[in-house]
C-alpha cells in the first residue's frame, strides 16, 4: 500500500506538471533518460562535470579530468561507470573526483541520469 | 526521475489509445490519486517519526561542526525539513529529514578519515 | 665524560653504556630539543620541489604573483589592470586610518615594531605567551582593544584597508616566518592538516586543487599554485568588486566546495595562514594586489 501510496504520489506530481501550461507538456514528452541525464551532468549545481571534464557540445570546459567520450568502451560494464560517478574513491582512493552519490550531491536516480547520457558518448 | 519514469508510463498510454481517450483517462487518475495521497501521508507519517530523526541530525551536525567539517547543504535540509514539517506537509519533510541525517553522518565520516589520513593528501 | 671515567675497565661495558646513554639522548631529543625549523624546511623544500617539477619554467620568485604567474593569458589582462591598480584606494585610506589617534591618544604605530612599517613580512607569527598564531589582522584589532576601540571586522573595509597599507609598506621584503618550538609546530601541524585533508560535500583539500591540478582548467579558469598565496593579500577581486582579506579568501574557497566557512581570524584559518606562510618562505611581499 505504502509503495503503491508513494508510486501515486509521483505519479501526481508529474500529472500536474503535463496539465500546467501548454510548452512545458511537448517538452517533458520527447524527454528522455538521456535528456535529463544532460541537464544534470552540465548543470552547474548538480553534475557540473564541465568543470573538469571536456564534454562534446559544452562550453568553458575543465581540463583536469579526462575527456568523456567512448565511454561504452571505456566502461564495457555500464555498472563500473555507474560506481565511478557513485563514488570514484572506491577504485582509487586518491581520486579527486567528488563521490557524488556517497555525498548526495546527486540522488541515486540522478547518478542513474547521468550515466545514461554518458553511455551515449 | 520520477518525471521521466511517469513519461514512459504516459507515453505509452498515448501511443497505445486515442491521445484525447489517453487525456480522460490520465485526468481521472490524476484526482483518484491526489485523493488518496492527500488522505494517506498524514497517517503514514507521524510526528513521532520524524522528530527523532531531526534530532539525530542537529546532533551529529554539532559534533561535525565542532571538527570544522559541517557542509553548508546540510543545515538548509535540516531547516527545510523544519518548514515541511511545520506546514503539515510530513512525508516531504520526513525524506527531508533523513536526508539531513545522511549528510551529516557522511560529513562526520569524512571528518573522521581526515583526521587519521590526511597525509594521504599530499602529493609527495 | 663521566661515563669514560666509569667504564674504561671493560670495554664491553663501555660500549653498551654508551650505546644507552645515546640512545637516551635521542630519546630526550624527540622530546623537546628537536629542531623544529629544519623539520618545517624540509617540508618548505619538498613544497617548493612539487612547483618546480610541475612548472619546470617558472622562477621561485614569480610565485608572488599567483595563478597569474603561470597562466600567460589571464597574467596579460591582469598586469593592464595593475597599471591602474583598483586597490590603491584602500590603500590611501589604510594610511589615513592609521595615522588617526585613539581616543587614548595612542596610534597604531605604538603597537607595532618599527612603528608599523615595513613588518607585513614577520605575520603570522607564533606568540609563545598567548600559545597561538598571530596573523597582522588580529593584530591590528588586539592593538584597538588594548587602546580601548572597538575591534573592526575581518572581511573588508577599513581592516582591509590598514592591512593593506601596512603590507604596501613591506613591499619586497621577504617572508621569514619561523616554527621555532613545540608548540609553533603544532599550530604549524593543524594548518598543514587543514591544507591537505578533504572536506566540504565536494570533498576537495586545498592541496586537491592548488597542487595537483593547479595550472589546470577549472570550467573558464585556472587555479593558481599554493606557493605564494599569502603573499599578495589583502587583495582587491574583480568577482567581488571590492577589497578583501585573506580570510575572506579562505571562507569563499570553503563555500566553492559547499563546506561550511570558519571564523574568520578563528584559530583554523590562522593556523593555515601560518602553514601556507611558511610554505612561502623566500618570496616577496607584494600586497595588496588585484585578482580575477
Amino acid at each position: 500500500m505504502l509503495y503503491f501510496n508513494k508510486k501515486m504520489i509521483k505519479i501526481t506530481a508529474c500529472l500536474m506538471g503535463l496539465f500546467i501550461g501548454t510548452g512545458i507538456p511537448v517538452l517533458w514528452a520527447e524527454s528522455r533518460a538521456v535528456e535529463a541525464g544532460k541537464v544534470l551532468t552540465f548543470d552547474r549545481k548538480k553534475g557540473n562535470c564541465l568543470s573538469c571534464h571536456v564534454i562534446a557540445g559544452g562550453t568553458l570546459m575543465g581540463t583536469t579530468g579526462p575527456p568523456l567520450m567512448m565511454m561504452k568502451l571505456r566502461f564495457p560494464d555500464k555498472e563500473k561507470l555507474y560506481k565511478q560517478v557513485f563514488d570514484a574513491r572506491k577504485r582509487n582512493q586518491k581520486t579527486i573526483m567528488p563521490p557524488f552519490g556517497s555525498h548526495a550531491i546527486l540522488s541515486k536516480e540522478e547518478v542513474g541520469a547521468v550515466v545514461e547520457y554518458l553511455y551515449t558518448l | 526521475m520520477a518525471l521521466l519514469h511517469v513519461n514512459k508510463i504516459g507515453l505509452a498510454i498515448m501511443a497505445t489509445v486515442n491521445r484525447e481517450k489517453a487525456m480522460t483517462q490520465l485526468r481521472i487518475l490524476f484526482f483518484v490519486v491526489l485523493g488518496m495521497a492527500l488522505f494517506s501521508t498524514g497517517r503514514l507519517h507521524a510526528d513521532a517519526d520524524i522528530k527523532p530523526i531531526l534530532a539525530d541530525a542537529r546532533a551529529t551536525l554539532t559534533t561535525v561542526a565542532a571538527k570544522g567539517f559541517e557542509w553548508t547543504t546540510t543545515r538548509q535540509l535540516i531547516a527545510a525539513a523544519e518548514v515541511a514539517l511545520a506546514a503539515g506537509d510530513k512525508a516531504h519533510s520526513l525524506n527531508l529529514a533523513k536526508a539531513a541525517l545522511n549528510e551529516a553522518e557522511k560529513s562526520l565520516l569524512q571528518a573522521n578519515y581526515a583526521e587519521a589520513h590526511w597525509q594521504d593528501g599530499m602529493p609527495f | 665524560m663521566r661515563s669514560l671515567i666509569v667504564n674504561k675497565k671493560t670495554n664491553l661495558g663501555f660500549a653498551l653504556y654508551c650505546l644507552l646513554a645515546f640512545s637516551g639522548f635521542a630519546g630526550a631529543d624527540a622530546e623537546q630539543g628537536l629542531d623544529y625549523q629544519s623539520m618545517v624546511q624540509r617540508d618548505i623544500n619538498d613544497f617548493k620541489a612539487y612547483y618546480k617539477t610541475r612548472f619546470p619554467k617558472i622562477e621561485f620568485s614569480e610565485y608572488k604573483n599567483g595563478v597569474y604567474a603561470i597562466d600567460a593569458d589571464s597574467r596579460e589582462q591582469w598586469l593592464e589592470m595593475e597599471d591602474f591598480p583598483p586597490y590603491e584606494f584602500a590603500v590611501d585610506e589604510g594610511e589615513a586610518l592609521f595615522a588617526v589617534r585613539f581616543a587614548n591618544g595612542k596610534t597604531y604605530a605604538d603597537c607595532f615594531a618599527n612603528g608599523g612599517e615595513g613588518i607585513r613580512q614577520n605575520y603570522p607569527y607564533f606568540d609563545n605567551k598567548k600559545g597561538q598564531v598571530i596573523s597582522l589582522e588580529l593584530a591590528i584589532n588586539d592593538c584597538r582593544e588594548t587602546n580601548g576601540e572597538q575591534p573592526l571586522a575581518y572581511k573588508k573595509g577599513p581592516m582591509a584597508a590598514l592591512s593593506a597599507y601596512m603590507a604596501s609598506t613591506s613591499a619586497g621584503n621577504v617572508f621569514a616566518v619561523a616554527v621555532a618550538n613545540k608548540e609553533a609546530y603544532q599550530a604549524y601541524l593543524e594548518g598543514k592538516k587543514f591544507f591537505y585533508a578533504k572536506r566540504g560535500q565536494l570533498n576537495f583539500s586545498c592541496a586537491d586543487c592548488h597542487m595537483l591540478v593547479s595550472g589546470q582548467k577549472l570550467r573558464a579558469d585556472i587555479t593558481g599554485p599554493a606557493l605564494g598565496h599569502p603573499t599578495g593579500f589583502p587583495v582587491y577581486r574583480g568577482k567581488w568588486q571590492e577589497m578583501g582579506t585573506l580570510h575572506r579568501r579562505y571562507a569563499g574557497c570553503n563555500k566553492n566546495i559547499r563546506a561550511m566557512p570558519l571564523p574568520l581570524q578563528g584559530r583554523a584559518y590562522r593556523n593555515l595562514e601560518y602553514f601556507q606562510s611558511v610554505m612561502s618562505q623566500g618570496l616577496e611581499i607584494n600586497g595588496p594586489s588585484s585578482r580575477k
